[in-house]
Order: structure tokens, then C-alpha cells, then sequence
């Protein structure tokens, strides 16, 4: 690669918003270029429960958002079936719930364009049986399940069938402005090789997300995100069908998602100064746990996987009425806003996308890819919405028996497996590293759910590992390492019972058994030479 | 299931029950029964020898130069087992030693050995100094023979390249004087829908095949002067033979290289142990899940164990509980932080939850050292007639100071002393 | 249901939360140490579980989950509690929902349908068994291995010869419960092997049982192995309605088949979900056979006055009975026998698993799943082997041509020579 490149628009954030604006000026025929300082969906998008939504949450809350929800949701089955999984979803009121919530949701989800349909108990009850005999309504909407990654990666095959690139591992270091202040140019640094590179161009958006403050601080710009840590419980098995949801204001344990072959308990909502420092505290833990108690009692005595928590790009437009107490994050809007720099800051040339779920990314997409056509003087219409993504993503809706059939279909075994969990086999993860033979094995999770199930990578870390070590000789440990302690930071908050047995039995295989503690390389900081071999 | 009414029925009274069939467990049973106890074995299912590496560890703390050395150190830690077991270790040692070699598994080493370095699957080192045969010759001085890590194609857990690269950057002092892998295509595996370590180690029973398979390995040595480290897959029933027949194969010495359950040198160990009970005639019966306990003030009378819409009543004159730590599923943690001992109750001794673990999933957890406290007896605070052995025991990390095998003998050992020569059945 | 610890555990899908996929259960597997196709009990069962629908009618991606043989050893030896043969059973019935059986495995299936057809023809039937052509056709034409132990039908069925002895069908009134017992005597005895029902009463009744033998019908355990649960759970419900009164009056259910005995303490609850109050109390109060003879001996109210059988005799405990968690009370019954040397097989499984041994396609596996039993009772050179499951018998004795009884038939055969030396005294001098 050259040190210096040029395109019409780089693109900022390989999340759900970047890939889709991406593809969007791609398929308008601007020449662009995404780079992401991480992996592809390792910020927000990759860091949420999974929801495709119908919109029926926000319908009192946000009723515009409820619309933009429910329009793509329809959208993005059209054009992506095979990232979904169309589980439906509930809406349930618990006896706490109030009673003026309840009676105005049906006509609001009809005044937002949303399919609601009143559910009988009985049905309710035998369809999905763990549910609190105590509800005492129900509704059940369009929503759905959806996986991110697979969605981002189609946006991004996508842009590059349409000439545009994107490249991982590359974080914006600073911009180049002109003499009158418009910016003509992106610096990254190349964190796998160190190079900084330079990418001349006549637009940048922003999409990155909760970090878009500080992004945009590196152009000169003034923009405050108000990131909103979402945490969540990934719970061992799918303890219903669909997804369900309280029919209450937002509250913490509100919502299960069910998502490949585990279920998703969530979410916290605490505004964080740093998107980056974000950790599962143990209130977060009892908070979400205690609540889900009322959605299935006696889920507290469930397989707790792990913890994780992700930052919302949430943007503060004004709305909030601090005199009157209203501070939270969660009466921030989800609304989405483009922001155009050149108005706001003299920063011409640079447009930031901030708020918004990834439900309705392509809408923010769409938003954010206009003003730039239409300061660029390109009138193409956009047709994102009209043309389906590349396969994977086209195909049959996906379903949570598929990679046990297809394995079964030729077989069975785990002679091909590594992720014995989550079926992922020896080939699949050779290909993804043909792909990307960068990745560590945290990148290779991200595309393939390897060490996602019960065990959590105990017994996949070893093999993938291996598989690294082949193409990259001498570079294997590090990863290994990374992956060993990514795992276990999701582990620690929720250990006890059955995952704190998994985590014992992972610690006698890697203390014990393979003492991968006291492995000597080039990147042993000091503090591990001091512990002796034993 | 869960009985709605629990119905009496007994086998014949044994002497002592032990509850758990890890090493502490069935070492217990196996020392008992052979003094003329009848003893009975009960264990809700199978565990920890399956899933360790199969050698013995005694006890390799830091600074330690031989087991016997590094049960000294730990026995001066406060509240360590060892520093009430230590008199015990020579003899537990010893007797377990002579134990499974009589019934066919074999080792090298002993207390005054000094600790070596043992290479790990994934290259590392680790400390070691009682080994199976099978793994005696990664101890052995080296001087100037190379060691060839052999995988074979289609197993997923042997990775002798990426060893290989980490042994060399690995402190080996006195280690091997070059380090080769090679991969090798052995008949038949690459067809096999299921390539686990017991699949293959049940292929090396089979003298035809594990011919094969050795010629193809052979084949596939370079010529020199090598030791030659095989996955741990060199039959179960037909161990030694296979071993053998592999060292002469290959003109070479070989050892056994253990990786990730289950273990088929434990599989070894567990069938070495339980075959010398059963020919004590001690019963040892797998599947039996404690329910419940009967007992009088500080006596327990009898354990009653989950039975199809019953339980069984299983009445001993003494109880040994082998049952674990939390790996094993003897201790379970509470969300709450609460900690419980799962068969009789016992209060569990341990940090509080906020302090449970380390930063690094790679350095000892504090949790690690919780466990019961007992006498010198080993008996548990308010039961009179119950020892406490092996993992259950607080205050050691046996990961980190590698003496869970050690204290797991000299607790069972000192356990069947102090419930003495067998006494009249309870009327 | 909530899924509240101690009971949701017991269910076998949710069970599988607390796997920590160690491979134990893999490691002890009978039929995955013989045959690649299968690939253990670990990845059909908590792992593939995580991939199955909840609902029965969803599709099913399952296939090799119908290689498991049902034994149960797995759960036995999962340290955490793990219901995997249990989780598997269901699987299989996900399957058939999904994918349908087939007639073979419906058929062979029903025994009660079977020997209603075949008693009354019992010679031709029997001689059908014997006649390799016939076998031959049965292999081609129904997929059951001509060499699949099969039994031979009796003339008469056991309950044929109940009625004509005039033996109780209910509770006589003056009945003391306690002291009356309900035989529940299978398909095996009824079509089979009604000698062993005899033997059965005769114990029963020398012990001071009234014995009671009431409508019955197969317990549908073959249905419930080869996931034909409708059948099953109707059949179940007729045995339930038939027994509770029984066991609600204090009289206890007794079976000369381990496999019966755990359908109905057991199974009717864990794997057809009958949970109803019968099903409650009909499991409560059902016991194995020799499980009921040690606890009379335990309180010391069994005539233990057997006399010598002098002999070798290798016991194989079926996996059904390791199932039932109560060891292995015939072996103690045995020691109370003088002379006799009964020895355990201390082998797995046997192979036959019920209906899975008689299928072309399992057949091999069955047979090399069982070897090591074999030999060990060849060599044994005894004239007899003993065993208290049905299936197991005759799966023994058409493998190693050594006849294998149930445990009681041997303690019959003590309890009726003890009386014969007690009427002819003389006869001990010669």
C-alpha cells in the first residue's frame, strides 16, 4: 500500500452505519475508503443484544424513531434475510408495568406503521412456557433477531464490488485542512504495521459512533456524545422462542433476545465518560438479573455465560429539560442527526452521523450519504434499499438449527471441528484467515462465533491458535493470550456457579495442563518473566 | 427425579463409605480395602482424573528443587495442608506408586527426584518429577539428543509446530539440543468422522493398527539421535504394550505428551485405581448422587443417594468426602457469594467475593484457596465420623504450587490410618 | 414450569446448562468406543442441544443422536449432572415428529401386538424365528437382522395362565396392602418367558404376599426408545389408571424386567412428562423385584432358607438397572445362596438396548458393544449366566450359546430344591 491515497469520501467507523454509507456512496459512484481502528463491528454494533426492531419500544417514547424502526425493519428483510432470524416478538405486561402504558400501545404502534396484534395468555403461555405466569397482557410485534457482523460484512462486500475499500486496523491519527479550514485530507496509522498512510479527499463522514466526539475533535470540530453504556448477560440457552420485551418505559433486565444458540438479557443504561472504558459491574449484574426475574421467574438460576456492555452513540441535541431533573441516559433520544461541520464548526467537508440503532443504519446512512452528494454535486438517488446485499446475506432466513443440519447433512463428528460449541470447523476458520490473515482470534470470533458457547474457548483457544501459528509463525502467542484474558473479563462478573466450574476447569487446562502462563516469547512483558516457570 | 417419599433400602453395611472417585477418593478406598475394611465408593459421576495430565503433582512451589523439597516450603504456610500432612507424604507416595504399579501403570520418579522441566503441549515448560512411564523420557537428562514433537493429521490437539517454535524461546536448561515437529498422516485418521484422544487411544489398543500407525510415524522421523514426544494417545487398555511397541518403532525413546480432556492418562489412572479395589473387593459405584444425610448429633448414620423415585440408604460406620473443590462440583458457588459444601453442608472457608479473583485469568485466583477446615484428624468441626481429603482441604492452590495430587494421596492416606483397621459392622 | 434450580435441573433439555464440555461422558460411551459413525454422547446431547428448537414440531437438524443406544451410562458418569442420554431420548423424539419412523421400529416396538399375534401360532412363529430363509426375508424386508435376538414366543401367555389359576385381578377386600403386592409382569413374561412370572409368584407368595396381577399392557418403554411418544404416553396412561389405585392404597408395584420398573418409575415422569399425581404414585411405589427381596432381607423378613447351588454363575447388571441407582441387589441376594459363585460382569453394556440390537443397521454395533461381555461368559465356562432384563438375555445367550436366566429364576430353583430336601430328607444321604 502507498502512504498516500485518494478518493472522493473516506468513511470513518467500520460499524453497522459506516459499512452501510460505504455501500451507499460506492453505489452512487463516489470513490471511498473506510477505515476502522479495530475490527469490523468491534465497536456498538458488535456489542449489542442483536435486536432487529419493530419499532414498538419507542412508539410512546420516540414515536419517530418507532417509525424509522418499523420501516426498516421491513427494509432490511428484504434485503438481507439470511442475517435474520424471524423470532417475533412479545411485548408483556408484568404486574408492575403500569396500566396508562399499556392501554395507549396498541394505537401507538398503529400510529407508527407497526403490525401489533393482542396475544391470548393461553397462547402466550404454551408458545413460550418459561414466562411469569403473572403477566397479565401481551402484544406480539415484528421483531426479530439479526447478526451484525454478517450484515456488516455484506455492506462492505458490497462497496467493494462497487470499487469502494475499507481497511481494519487503521485509526485516524489527524486530519489536513486547507487554508480555509475545509479538510482535504485523512491521516491513519496502520496499527498492525505502524505506517501512517494519508488519504487525500473531498469529504469525510463520521460514523463512528460513540467516538464521534473524538473524532471530530481531531478535525477541530466541537461535538459531545453522551455515550450510554448498555451492559448485558448472554444466557447458555434460548429461554424463548421470540423476543420479549416489557411493555413498560425502558428499564434495565427488560428484554430477552434470542440470538443463534443463546439468549440475550439486557440492558443497563449509564452514561460513561469513555466509550472505551466500559465494564460490567456486579450492581449492573443484579440489576439485570432481578429484573429478568419477572419476565422468567427463576432465571437467576440459569447458565450465565458472560458479561458484556457496549457504548451508545447517543447525542444529546438539546432536548433534555436538565433544569427539571432529566439527565438520564435513557430519556436521551434515539433519534438520529447528521451534523454538518461546516455549518456548525467551519470544519467544511466533514459530516459526523451520531444517535440512531443499528436497526435503522441505513436509513442514517442514506441521511448522511445526501448531505454529501449533495455538497459534492452528485445527484445519483439511493437504491440501498432496493438492491439486496451480496450473499451471505441473501438466502432463506436464517434458522438456529442450520450449522447443526449442514454438519449433520455431511456426517457429523468433530473430527473438522476447532469451536466444538459453536460447530465452527477447521475450513471455516482457514478461509477466514485466507481472508484477513491478520486476524487475531478475537476477529476470528467475531465471523465465525468461535469460543462463543459453554466453554467459552477453553478447549478452542489451543486450536485456533495453532491454526494462526501455521500462517504466522511466532505470532500466535500474543493472540492466544489476548483471547484467554478477552474471555475471562467477560467471565468474571457473572462467575459462579456453572461458569465458575467451566472457568475452573479452563484454568487447570491452561495453568495446569498446558502451562501457558509461563510460555516465553518476544512479548512477555517483564512482570510475567518474574513469575517463575512451575 | 426428585422422590416424593423416601423409601429404605440398604446394601450390606460397608465399614466406610467414600464419597468421590478422584485420586484422593479412590486411593482412600483403595488403602482401606486392602487393610480388610469393606468400603464402598460413591461418586455422582466422573471428573478430575480425567482431566489432568496423568503424572503426580507433589508439590513444585517456586523455589522448590524436589517434591519432598517444595512440600517443606508449603508445609511452613500458614493453614496449608501440607503443614499437617507432610509426615504423611513419603508413605502416601510410596503406597500409591506400588498401588498402580501393580496393576500396571508404572512410574518413574519419587520424592527426592529433583523437578525437571516437562514440555507442555502448547511448548511451555512445567515442573515435574513423578511421571507415568510413558512420560519418563521428557525427564531424562537430554545432554545431546533433540527432541521431534509428533502430531498426527486429523487430531486436533497435539500442535507440534507451534510447541516446537515456543520450546525454543522457552529457559531449558539442560534441555534437548535442537527441536523438530513433524505431522504425520497415519492410515486411516484423516477418514475418521471423530478424531478425539480416546477415539485414537482406543485405535493404539488394537496391536494391528498401532502397527500401522507406528511405521507411518517411524517413517516419518528424521534420522539422528531424538527423543520423540507423541500425543497422549498410546492406548488405554493396552498401554504398556503400545508404549513399547512405539519406542520400538522407532528405535527412540518416547513420551507421551498430555493436552486437553479428557485425558487418557487419567483414564489409565482411574482404571489402575478402581481395578485394585474391586479386587480388594471394594465397590465402587459411579452415578450415585448424594441427597441426603442421616445423622445423630456428631455422628453421621447413613447417606441417602438420588435412586429412580427413591433414594438408596447407604449406613457406614465412617465417611470420607473426596468430593472436591469447584471444579469437581464438590463446592458451588452462590451468585451471592455464598459458597457450599454439597453433601453434608460443611461451612466452606474461602475470601470474600469481591476478592475472589486476580486481574490476569493466567495468575492464581484467591478463590482457589477456599476449602473445609479440619483437625489434625482431617475430620470437619462438629463430625465426629466424617474426614475431609484431596481438594475439598483449604488453604492450598494447586495449580500454582502444583501439589493437588500430593495432598490428594497424603490426606487419603492419613484419612484411612485414622479410621483404623475395619471394625464390626454398626448393628 | 419456572425454571427455579433444583426442579428446572431435572429436566433433561435445561440440565444441560451445567455441561462444561469436559468429554467425560464420551469417554464411557459403549457406542462410541465401537463405531466412528456416532460421535458420543457429548455433542449429540448438550452441545447439539443448544441447536434444537424447544418445540417438538420444529424442525429437527439432528442424525446422529439416533445412533445412541439409550444405556444411560453417560449420565451416570457426568459429574455435573447432566441428563445426556435423557436430552438424547428427546432428540430422537424431535426427529420422529419431524421426519416420521418407520414401520419397522414401529412394529418391533409392539411387543403387546407381537405376541398377540404371535402366541396363538406360537410353533409356526417360532419356527419362523429359527428358519434362516425366514430370517433372511425379515432382514430384507423389515430391516431386523436375521441374527437380532430374537425370543420365542410361549404357547400361553403368562396372563392366560393367571386367569386360569384364578389369581387375583383386584384387591380383595379384606386385603392388607402392606402385605399384597401388584405383579407387573411385562411383555417378556406374558409372551416369552412365562416361567420367569411363575417364579416371580411363587417367591412373592412363600414370602407372605398376596399377589395381584391387575390389566396391564406393555410399559412402552420400546416406543419411548425409539421416540414414538404419542404411542407411549397412551399406553403409559392406561397402565397409570390401572396401577394408582394400587399404590394409593399402600400395595407395591414389583417387575421382573429392570427396564419395565424404570418406565414406570422413572421414565412415564422424565421423558413423557407425566407428572399427574398417578404417575407420582405409581413411581413411589414400584419396585425391582430382587430391590424388594434385599429389603425384606434388610428387616430381616426374608425366608432366606435357599439351599446350595453349587456353580459358577457370571451376572451382568443391565443398564437399566444402573439407571434405577439402587447397585446391584441380586448380587447380594446370590451371597445369600450357599455354594453359588456369582460373579459381576463388571462390563458396560451388553449391546442389546432394547429394540436397538434387532436392527440391521445397529446390529454390528450391538454385537461389538457386548464382546467383551461375551467372551468373559464363554470363558467363564459356567452352564448358565444370569441377568434381569429381558433383552439383555437373550442378546447373552444368542451371542455366546450360554442360556441366561433372571436372577430369581436361580432362587426359585433354591427355595424349590430346599423344599425338596425337606420333604424327602433322604434323598441328601444318597
Amino acid at each position: 500500500m502507498s502512504a498516500r491515497a485518494e478518493v472522493d469520501v473516506v468513511v470513518v467507523g467500520g460499524g453497522a452505519t459506516g459499512a452501510g454509507a460505504l455501500r451507499d456512496l460506492a453505489m452512487r459512484g463516489l470513490r471511498a475508503l473506510l477505515v476502522e481502528r479495530g475490527d469490523f463491528t468491534s465497536g456498538t454494533s458488535g456489542r449489542y443484544h442483536g435486536l432487529l426492531h419493530s419499532g414498538a419500544r419507542y412508539v410512546e417514547s420516540d414515536p419517530v424513531s418507532a417509525r424509522h424502526c418499523a420501516e426498516e425493519n421491513a427494509v432490511l428483510r428484504h434485503i438481507a434475510p439470511a442475517t435474520i432470524e424471524p423470532t417475533g416478538g412479545y411485548f408483556v405486561a408484568t404486574p408492575d408495568d403500569p396500566d396508562d402504558y399499556l392501554d395507549r400501545f396498541p394505537a401507538a404502534c398503529v400510529a407508527a406503521g407497526i403490525e401489533v396484534e393482542s396475544m391470548p395468555l393461553d397462547d402466550l403461555f404454551r408458545a413460550e412456557p418459561l414466562l411469569s405466569r403473572e403477566i397479565r397482557a401481551a402484544y406480539r410485534v415484528p421483531d426479530a433477531s439479526l447478526e451484525p457482523w454478517e450484515l456488516v460484512d455484506a455492506n462492505l462486500a458490497s462497496a467493494r464490488e462497487y470499487g469502494a475499500d475499507a481497511w481494519r486496523y487503521h485509526e485516524v491519527i489527524g486530519f489536513e485542512r486547507s487554508s480555509g479550514g475545509a479538510v482535504v485530507a485523512v491521516r491513519v496509522r496502520d496499527l498492525h504495521g505502524g505506517d501512517q498512510r494519508t488519504v487525500a479527499c473531498r469529504a469525510v463522514v463520521s460514523a463512528a459512533g460513540a467516538w464521534a466526539g473524538k473524532v471530530a475533535a481531531l478535525a477541530g470540530a466541537q461535538l459531545e456524545m453522551r455515550p450510554g453504556k448498555g451492559s448485558m448477560l448472554i444466557l447458555n440457552r434460548r429461554l424463548t422462542t421470540a423476543v420479549v420485551n416489557r411493555l413498560a418505559p425502558p428499564g434495565d433486565g427488560d428484554i430477552l433476545v434470542p440470538v443463534h444458540t443463546v439468549c440475550i438479557l439486557g440492558t443497563t443504561d449509564i452514561t460513561v465518560p469513555d466509550p472505551d472504558d466500559v465494564h460490567v459491574t456486579r450492581d449492573e449484574v443484579e440489576a439485570l438479573l432481578a429484573d429478568g426475574e419477572r419476565l422468567v421467574p427463576g432465571i437467576s438460576g440459569a447458565r450465565v455465560l458472560r458479561a458484556y456492555a457496549g457504548s451508545r452513540p447517543l447525542y444529546d441535541a438539546g432536548e433534555l429539560d436538565r433544569t427539571a431533573g432529566h439527565d438520564e441516559s435513557r430519556e436521551i433520544s434515539r433519534a438520529h442527526h447528521v451534523i454538518d461541520h461546516g455549518d456548525r464548526d467551519g470544519v467544511d467537508g466533514m459530516w459526523s452521523i451520531v444517535g440512531g440503532k443499528l436497526t435503522t443504519y441505513r436509513l442514517m446512512a442514506r441521511d448522511v450519504v445526501d448531505a454529501v452528494a449533495a455538497a459534492l454535486g452528485v445527484d445519483a438517488p439511493c437504491r440501498t434499499a432496493d438492491e439486496p446485499l451480496p450473499a451471505p446475506a441473501t438466502g432463506t432466513p436464517y434458522w438456529l438449527g442450520d450449522r447443526l443440519a449442514a454438519h449433520e447433512a455431511e456426517g457429523g463428528g468433530n473430527a473438522e471441528l476447532v469451536c466444538e460449541c459453536e460447530l465452527v470447523t477447521r475450513r471455516r476458520l482457514e478461509h477466514a484467515l485466507d481472508e484477513r490473515g491478520d486476524s487475531t482470534l478475537d476477529d476470528l470470533r467475531r465471523t465465525t462465533r468461535l469460543g462463543m458457547g459453554p466453554c467459552q474457548g477453553a478447549f478452542c483457544t489451543p486450536r485456533a491458535a495453532a491454526l494462526i501459528d501455521a500462517r504466522r509463525p511466532g505470532a500466535a502467542n500474543a493472540p492466544m493470550r489476548g483471547f484467554l484474558a478477552e474471555r475471562y473479563r467477560g467471565t468474571r462478573p457473572i462467575a459462579w456457579g456453572d461458569q465458575l466450574a467451566e472457568l475452573w476447569l479452563t484454568a487447570g487446562i491452561y495453568r495446569g495442563t498446558l502451562a501457558v502462563h509461563a510460555l516465553r516469547d518476544a512479548a512477555l512483558a517483564v512482570g510475567e518473566a518474574e513469575r517463575a516457570a512451575s | 427425579m426428585r422422590p416424593s417419599q423416601s423409601a429404605r433400602q440398604s446394601v450390606p453395611r460397608a465399614d466406610v463409605v467414600v464419597i468421590g472417585a478422584g485420586l484422593a477418593g479412590l486411593s482412600c478406598a483403595a488403602e482401606l480395602a486392602e487393610a480388610g475394611a469393606s468400603v464402598f465408593v460413591a461418586a455422582k459421576g466422573l471428573a478430575t482424573t480425567h482431566w489432568t495430565h496423568g503424572g503426580l503433582d507433589v508439590a513444585a512451589p517456586a523455589a522448590a528443587r524436589t517434591s519432598r523439597d517444595g512440600i517443606a516450603r508449603l508445609a511452613r504456610t500458614d493453614g496449608h495442608p501440607y503443614s499437617r500432612l507432610a509426615r504423611d507424604a513419603d508413605a502416601a507416595v510410596s503406597r500409591h506408586l506400588v498401588r498402580v504399579g501393580a496393576a500396571g501403570l508404572d512410574h518413574a520418579g519419587s520424592l527426592a527426584t529433583a523437578l525437571a522441566p516437562f514440555p507442555t503441549a502448547i511448548g511451555a515448560l512445567r515442573r515435574a518429577a513423578i511421571v507415568p512411564l510413558a512420560q519418563a523420557a521428557a525427564l531424562e537428562p537430554w545432554r545431546v539428543t533433540g527432541l521431534v514433537l509428533v502430531g498426527i493429521r486429523g487430531f486436533p490437539d497435539a500442535w507440534p509446530e507451534y510447541a516446537a517454535r515456543n520450546l525454543e524461546n522457552a529457559a531449558w536448561p539442560d534441555g534437548p539440543s535442537g527441536i523438530r515437529a513433524v505431522e504425520v498422516a497415519v492410515p486411516g485418521v484423516e477418514r475418521l468422522r471423530n478424531v478425539g484422544s480416546q477415539d485414537l487411544a482406543r485405535l493404539f489398543d488394537d496391536p494391528a493398527w498401532r502397527g500401522r500407525a507406528l511405521a507411518a510415524i517411524a517413517a516419518a522421523l528424521p534420522p539422528g539421535d531424538w527423543r520423540v514426544g507423541m500425543p497422549a494417545v498410546l492406548g488405554v487398555e493396552h498401554h504398556a504394550a503400545a508404549h513399547a511397541d512405539a519406542e520400538a518403532a522407532f528405535g527412540r525413546r518416547v513420551f507421551e505428551v498430555p493436552s486437553l480432556p479428557p485425558s487418557v492418562p487419567g483414564m489409565r489412572l482411574f482404571d489402575a485405581l478402581r481395578r485394585r479395589i474391586l479386587a480388594s473387593a471394594g465397590r465402587v459405584q459411579i452415578g450415585f448422587d448424594v441427597v441426603s444425610v442421616e445423622r445423630e448429633g456428631r455422628h453421621v448414620i447413613a447417606i441417602h443417594t438420588e435412586a429412580a423415585s427413591r433414594t438408596l440408604r447407604l449406613a457406614a460406620n465412617a465417611f470420607v468426602l473426596a468430593t472436591g473443590g469447584i471444579a469437581g462440583a464438590g463446592i458451588r458457588a452462590l451468585p451471592d457469594g455464598g459458597l457450599v459444601e454439597r453433601v453434608f453442608g460443611l461451612p466452606v472457608v474461602g475470601p470474600e467475593q469481591a476478592s475472589w479473583f486476580s486481574d490476569d485469568p493466567l495468575m492464581p485466583h484467591p478463590l482457589e484457596a477456599a476449602g473445609i477446615e479440619v483437625d489434625e484428624q482431617l475430620a470437619p468441626a462438629g463430625l465426629e465420623n466424617v474426614r475431609v481429603i484431596g481438594s475439598a482441604l483449604a488453604g492450598m492452590r494447586y495449580l500454582d504450587e502444583r501439589c493437588g495430587d500430593g495432598v490428594a494421596l497424603a490426606s487419603a492416606h492419613r484419612a484411612a490410618r485414622s479410621l483404623g483397621a475395619p471394625r464390626a459392622v454398626a448393628a | 414450569m419456572t425454571f427455579h434450580d433444583a426442579a428446572a435441573r431435572e429436566f433433561p433439555p435445561y440440565s444441560t446448562d451445567a455441561c462444561v464440555k469436559c468429554n467425560v461422558c464420551t469417554t464411557v460411551c459403549p457406542v462410541a468406543r465401537v463405531t466412528d459413525a456416532f460421535p458420543g454422547p457429548k455433542y449429540v446431547g448438550p452441545q447439539a442441544e443448544r441447536f434444537r428448537g424447544p418445540d417438538v414440531g420444529d424442525a429437527s437438524p439432528d442424525r446422529t443422536v439416533d445412533l445412541c443406544s439409550g444405556c444411560g451410562i453417560c449420565t451416570r458418569a457426568c459429574p455435573h449432572g447432566v441428563l445426556i442420554a435423557e436430552t438424547n431420548n428427546r432428540a430422537r423424539a424431535a426427529i420422529v415428529a419431524d421426519r416420521g419412523s418407520s414401520f419397522r421400529n414401529r412394529l418391533i416396538s409392539d411387543t403387546d401386538l407381537m405376541i398377540r399375534a404371535g402366541t396363538p401360532l406360537a410353533p409356526l412363529a417360532n419356527f419362523g424365528l429359527q428358519n434362516r430363509m425366514a430370517r433372511w426375508m425379515g432382514e430384507k424386508v423389515l430391516g431386523v437382522h436375521r441374527r437380532g435376538p430374537l425370543a420365542k414366543f410361549s404357547r400361553t401367555t403368562f396372563g392366560s395362565w393367571w386367569r386360569r389359576r384364578g389369581g387375583l385381578t383386584a384387591l380383595p377386600s379384606d386385603a392388607e396392602p402392606s402385605k399384597t403386592i401388584v405383579y407387573f409382569h411385562g411383555c417378556a413374561v406374558n409372551g416369552f418367558e412365562p416361567d420367569l412370572g411363575r417364579d416371580a409368584v411363587a417367591i412373592l407368595e412363600r414370602n407372605g404376599f398376596t399377589v395381584v396381577v391387575p390389566r396391564q399392557e406393555c410399559c412402552g418403554l420400546p416406543f419411548i426408545s425409539n421416540g414414538l411418544y404419542e404411542t407411549a404416553r397412551r399406553k403409559a396412561g392406561r397402565n397409570l389408571s390401572s396401577l394408582a389405585a394400587f399404590a394409593r392404597a399402600g400395595s407395591r408395584i414389583v417387575g421382573t424386567s429392570t427396564s419395565c420398573t424404570h418406565a414406570l418409575k422413572a421414565e412415564y415422569r422424565e421423558m413423557l412428562d407425566l407428572s399427574d399425581a398417578d404417575a407420582t404414585a405409581v413411581a413411589d411405589a414400584t419396585w425391582d423385584i430382587c430391590e424388594l427381596l434385599v429389603d425384606l432381607h434388610d428387616r430381616g423378613q426374608l425366608d432366606v432358607g435357599f439351599a446350595p447351588i453349587v456353580e459358577p454363575l457370571p451376572y451382568h447388571p443391565p443398564c437399566q438397572l444402573k439407571s434405577h441407582g439402587i447397585g446391584t441387589p441380586a448380587m447380594d441376594l446370590f451371597g445369600l445362596v450357599p455354594g453359588l459363585r456369582a460373579i459381576d460382569s463388571d462390563h458396560d453394556c451388553c449391546g442389546a438396548a432394547g429394540t436397538y440390537g434387532l436392527k440391521v443397521e445397529r446390529w454390528q454395533i450391538a454385537q461389538d458393544v457386548g464382546a467383551p461381555l461375551f467372551a468373559k461368559v464363554r470363558a467363564s465356562g459356567a452352564a448358565r449366566a444370569a441377568c434381569d432384563s429381558e433383552t439383555c438375555r437373550w442378546q447373552i445367550e444368542s451371542s455366546t450359546g450360554v442360556p441366561t436366566v433372571h436372577p430369581i429364576t436361580i432362587l426359585a430353583e433354591s427355595y424349590r430344591r430346599a423344599d425338596a430336601a425337606r420333604e424327602e430328607p433322604w434323598r441328601r444321604i444318597v
